[in-house]
């Protein structure tokens, strides 16, 4: 039987960053296995936002980090594409204006240097309709990195690396025995021996194959639409979050423009529903009227894996001691993946995370009730 | 800025009827058009080679579908990015170069939305789409037919060919005489509506969205055929993307429904049908065809087709590929060598053809993007061109109601689309009035004539095919 060190179960973000993180210390032998191809997940369907600028101490301080990571991964690896042209949360009503004054105020407390714009700023910024548009609440630190980008280089990296790459080979089930996981069984049953870690980055998919080990988990599928468009000159630099409405409209360094709006879908009827597009359009074209002579490319809906408190769940699983987990990240898995895959690595091979605020998402929290906090989640 | 006029004046076959003639601006330069005709055409018209640059390397680009899908085309026109193919003259356009990626300029048109219910949706008004509209004229059905192009026809608007075999099928008939008298015939339909230059952008749980210039369209259907086609495929070689290379149907169009000389000195690769019936057609338009060359030890398409060009001693190479292409701002020169069995290049064989134009006639890729979104199950099947809806013989899928017909379900020809399209308007007849004799054994007829056409030794490709493409009885019989 094959013997490997490190069994990666899901190629995207966060299997992928942990991979590189685990080989770029010269760690040898390390699989990671997709269902499907890389990113087809989660990854590949998101629209590649990235701050810091959250409304918890724990989002706050990994992702300062995260973003760092990604700054030295642009230089580390040819072809990712990260930006720092910040996020926009367009403010149309007196409460939110208040209520940003003080989240930015918090978040400058902890280093993330938001600041409140006028019309005026707001219009230098970027090429908008002012509409009802009161105030924006402005991140300069956060950015954006094309997904597809990012698989892309990141494959390559990783195969310069000697990381091996199984596409189309889904893992179903890993075996555990005297408290080690020490297998891994693929789709037809061929098996596996894992001489060190089993990895599970399976996005939602995590749950299944946690709960056959016995392995609780609370997570829950929210499936969330998004569309691209083709190709133009750059000419929103910012991600633009309509805060009332959750509407988002993001364009990345190749051009393309990705509109995300909240449209609920009922649980096991995910056909793309024409609702989101008409939303997504009508919303963002009154501050961009820009994107009414745009052609539409393709719509598609991918999940977000949801906790209770919304904060991703990161380490170790009870009762098997080498096993770990990365799941749960409610939408920001592609943004925390640089620091999280570094923060895997680090329990990995030093038994701990280096960052204290890692060890606060453990999963053992939902059952002793110390759910984290959260406000500033949008679309 | 008149550099050259490629207008094509006397044709042995073709009369063009020209709009009104009118000016548009060509950065900044007035050229002639006529009202109505593809813009596309217009500019190619008038001696200009290079449409635009590619954003990031900077190469020329210019025509090659023909069609609106390939992008090749497109340009500023009034400030918006357009596809000029698919769009038409107007007086006073104002045309720009892009030479980086299109800017999003703010967009004034009025857009209006509209809802509709209806009996039936046909997606693509082809020789299947208009078949299917056909059976379905007359009834107390209302149908919908939604097609993306300037005129309404597919690929017969382009088509010069005599049709033979039985009246039925339109023997003694030429293409664009087909497509003509059936788009007058749909016209007079009360029941059938047709929407043109309207794309079907997706199916989504509310309906079926198709959007033109002016409104958004939100369809519901209680059946529908998608008969989108097919589209042109490509083939790699040094430059491939210099102007003067074209799809040999976007050639087509250019010539034979705009009257526009797609070139002078012509190679064209492939010889199976397409490829050697625009050769002719390049010749009736007074245009020189330096070579036909097919990378087969033998011609793939029919012989009457390749003795025509054959007597005008237009050489037909076989066992031999294209290497690549040079020029600066198109075609000058291209470079051929012969292959072996394997395909591989044969050293020293290297030629080079002085050409301006080279035409790809290299298969076509059924156009399945619309029928997938209805979660049809699907099927890669080369013998058919590729991935393709499984179906009934009665052209119905695996999502009960969702029909197909032609090029998308098969790569074949007009005759077959035609009944297929017949077929599948009978089947939703049925459907929707249940079992009447007059149709059922009008469809039986036409699965028979199915049969016999494809019983044919040049058919052996798609008849294997045909059989792998079926759903299984069990499946179908829900």
């Amino acid at each position: 039987m094959q013997l490997i060190e490190v069994a990666i179960i899901g190629g995207g973000s966060t299997g992928l960053m942990t991979a590189y993180y685990l080989a770029k210390e010269g760690i040898k032998n390390i699989h990671v296995f997709e269902e499907k191809y890389l990113g087809f997940g989660s990854t590949g369907r998101c629209a590649g936002g990235i701050r810091a600028s959250f409304a918890s101490d724990v989002h706050i301080k990994l992702m300062k980090e995260s973003i760092s990571k990604w700054l030295s991964l642009k230089e580390e690896i040819i072809g990712l594409d990260f930006v720092q042209d910040g996020y926009l949360w367009l403010l149309t009503t007196e409460e939110l204006v208040e209520l940003h004054k003080k989240l930015s105020a918090y978040q400058n407390s902890l280093g993330v240097p938001t600041r409140m714009l006028d019309r005026d700023e707001i219009r230098n910024l970027v090429p908008i309709e002012m509409n009802d548009v009161i105030a924006a609440l402005y991140d300069p630190m956060a950015g954006k990195a094309s997904p597809l980008k990012f698989l892309g280089s990141v494959r390559r990296r990783l195969r310069e690396l000697g990381v091996a790459i199984h596409e189309y080979t889904p893992v179903t089930e890993v075996r555990v025995s005297g408290g080690r996981a020490c297998s891994i069984v693929l789709d037809g049953g061929r098996e596996i021996r894992v001489g060190g870690y089993v990895v599970v980055a399976a996005g939602v998919w995590s749950k299944d194959l946690l709960e056959k080990l016995g392995v609780k988990i609370p997570l829950k599928k929210d499936p969330h639409h998004l569309l691209v468009t083709e190709k133009y000159t750059h000419f929103i630099k910012p991600l633009v979050i309509h805060k009332e409405t959750g509407s988002y409209i993001v364009q990345h360094e190749t051009g393309s423009l990705l509109v995300g709006a909240e449209f609920p879908v009922p649980e096991g009827d995910e056909t793309l529903r024409y609702g989101y597009l008409k939303k997504a359009v009508t919303i963002m074209s009154r501050y961009f009227p820009q994107i009414l002579g745009i052609n539409l490319l393709r719509v598609w809906i991918g999940y977000y894996e949801v906790t209770p408190d919304h904060h991703p769940i990161v380490g170790g699983v009870p009762h098997i001691e080498n096993l770990v987990t990365a799941t749960g990240f409610s939408g920001h898995g592609y943004m925390m993946a640089p620091v999280i895959g570094e923060e895997l690595k680090n329990i990995i091979l030093e038994g701990k995370p280096r960052i204290p605020e890692t060890k606060e998402l453990r999963l053992e929290r939902f059952e002793e009730g110390k759910l984290l906090k959260e406000s500033a989640i949008f679309g | 800025m008149c550099l050259s006029d490629r207008r094509i004046y006397t044709h042995p076959i073709l009369e063009f009827k020209r709009g009104k003639e009118i000016t548009i601006f060509f950065e900044g330069k007035p050229i002639r058009a006529f009202e109505g005709e593809s813009l596309a055409a217009a500019i190619y018209a008038a001696g200009i080679n290079v449409f635009r640059l590619s954003p990031i390397l900077k190469r020329p680009r210019a025509v090659f579908c023909m069609v609106g899908k390939c992008g090749s085309c497109i340009v500023r026109v009034n400030g918006i990015p357009t596809r000029t193919c698919v769009t038409p003259a107007e007086e006073n356009m104002r045309i720009e170069r892009i030479s980086n990626l299109p800017e999003a300029s703010k967009y004034e048109k009025r857009l209006v939305s509209e809802e509709i219910d209806v009996d039936v949706l046909i997606v693509g008004g082809g020789p299947a789409g208009m078949a299917s509209a056909e059976v379905l004229c007359g009834t107390d059905l209302s149908v919908v037919l939604v097609d993306d192009q300037i005129r309404l026809g597919g690929q017969l608007i382009k088509q010069t060919h005599i049709f033979f075999g039985s009246r039925e099928l339109f023997a003694g008939k030429r293409g664009f005489e087909i497509a003509e008298e059936y788009s007058n015939k749909l016209s007079k339909c009360p029941n059938v509506r047709v929407l043109d230059r309207t794309t079907v952008i997706g199916v989504f749980k509310e309906g079926v969205v198709a959007v033109s210039d002016e409104a958004t369209y939100l369809i519901r259907p209680k059946y529908v055929v998608v008969a989108a086609g097919a589209y042109e495929n490509y083939l790699v070689f040094e430059n491939n993307d210099l102007p003067g290379i074209m799809g040999a149907g976007g050639a087509q169009t250019l010539m034979n429904v705009w009257g526009v000389k797609p070139g002078n000195e012509i190679l064209v690769v492939g010889s199976g049908n397409v490829g050697l019936i625009i050769s002719y057609q390049l010749l009736q338009a007074g245009a020189e065809v330096k070579a036909v060359i097919e990378a087969l030890p033998r011609i793939g398409g029919w012989f009457v087709h390749a003795a025509k060009i054959r007597r005008y001693g237009v050489p037909i190479l076989t066992s031999h590929t294209i290497l690549g292409v040079k020029g600066s701002e198109r075609v000058e020169e291209a470079t051929i060598a012969r292959v072996d069995e394997g395909w591989n290049v044969i050293r020293g064989t290297e030629k080079s053809l002085k050409v301006d134009t080279v035409l790809l006639a290299v298969g076509l890729t059924p156009n399945t993007e619309i029928v997938r979104q209805f979660g049809v199950a699907m099927k890669y099947i080369p013998e058919l061109g590729g991935l393709v809806p499984l179906r009934t013989p009665y052209m119905e899928t695996s999502v009960e109601n969702v029909f197909v017909a032609g090029d998308l379900a098969a790569i074949e020809e007009a005759t077959t689309a035609f009944i297929e399209g017949w077929i599948a308007g009978y089947s939703i007849l049925i459907k929707a009035h249940g079992m009447k004799e007059e149709y059922l054994t009008k469809r039986e007829n036409l699965v028979r004539m199915l049969y016999e056409y494809r019983s044919a030794p040049v058919s052996e490709k798609v008849r294997k095919g045909w059989q792998l493409s079926l759903i299984p009885c069990e499946v179908s019989a829900k």
